[in-house]
């Protein structure tokens, strides 16, 4: 075992049932988080799984995002937060109050059962998520030292 | 000195154990947070936030400014790790 990425059945089970469907899940926890168990943290967290799995198994040549792109998605995540918290304020609402988001709406409902607050809260749970996806992949890149071999510099 | 340390914590724990004994039973009903804001969530969340998910509702849009500064800890934290693993890394 020189390389420590060579064995196929490692490859095959991360890169074609594995890591697929932990990213799948992870949207999906996301997503579902309004109606039922799940949210920003969890998603965040699943996602985060997804990155350390493809870099522990498949190499640095088929990880999914850099040591950079993790920061910048944790530095993303957190600014769509505040964003989304900042924005109606422009519109007559208070810090966080989604009601008053600029978005097209006939009494609070922008089309079936999908509210503007839910929107607003749906913003906040993709910012969350991405904060803490962002964050656990970088943490664990410079735990292990990856970003020093990292081509773009990491 | 190490006595005074140990005779304040002695009263402190004494303190904290007599104060116990007149909180509201484990998930009782009587209790001050059971008695007005747990119903009220439970009642109104649906039509004031139209998420089914009661505990989102508390969590992404009653507390939201709470998650806010949550998500800012672990963000501050994982930040100043970073910067303390790029000194070691520059080192050697």
């Amino acid at each position: 075992m020189t390389d420590p990425h060579s064995s196929i059945i490692l490859h095959f089970i991360a890169r074609v049932l594995m890591i697929p469907f932990i990213i799948l899940f992870g949207f999906y926890v996301l997503v579902h988080g309004e109606a039922g168990p799940g949210g920003g943290f969890q998603a965040g967290a699943v996602l985060a799984a997804a990155v350390i799995l493809s870099r522990l198994s498949l190499g640095p040549e088929l990880r999914i995002v850099s040591t950079r792109g993790l920061i910048v998605l944790a530095v993303a995540g957190l600014t769509l937060y505040v964003l989304t918290g900042l924005i109606p304020l422009f519109f007559g609402g208070e810090f966080l109050n989604y009601d008053r988001l600029p978005v097209p709406n006939r009494d609070g409902i922008v089309f079936g059962q999908v509210t503007v607050r839910s929107i607003g809260i749906l913003l906040i749970e993709i910012g969350v998520m991405m904060g803490v996806m962002g964050v656990l992949g970088a943490m664990f890149d410079y735990l292990i030292g990856v970003e020093r071999s990292d081509p773009d510099g990491g | 000195m190490r006595a005074l340390t140990y005779l304040t914590m002695a009263v402190f724990a004494a303190l904290i154990i007599y104060v116990t004994g007149a909180l509201p039973p484990h998930g009782s009903a009587d209790s001050p947070a059971n008695e007005y804001l747990s119903p009220y969530y439970i009642e109104h969340s649906e039509e004031e936030i139209g998420v089914p998910n009661i505990v989102t509702a508390v969590l992404a849009d009653y507390r939201a400014y709470d998650t806010l500064g949550e998500t800012a800890v672990i963000f501050t934290a994982v930040i100043a790790l970073l910067l303390v693993l790029m000194r070691e890394g520059k080192r050697d």
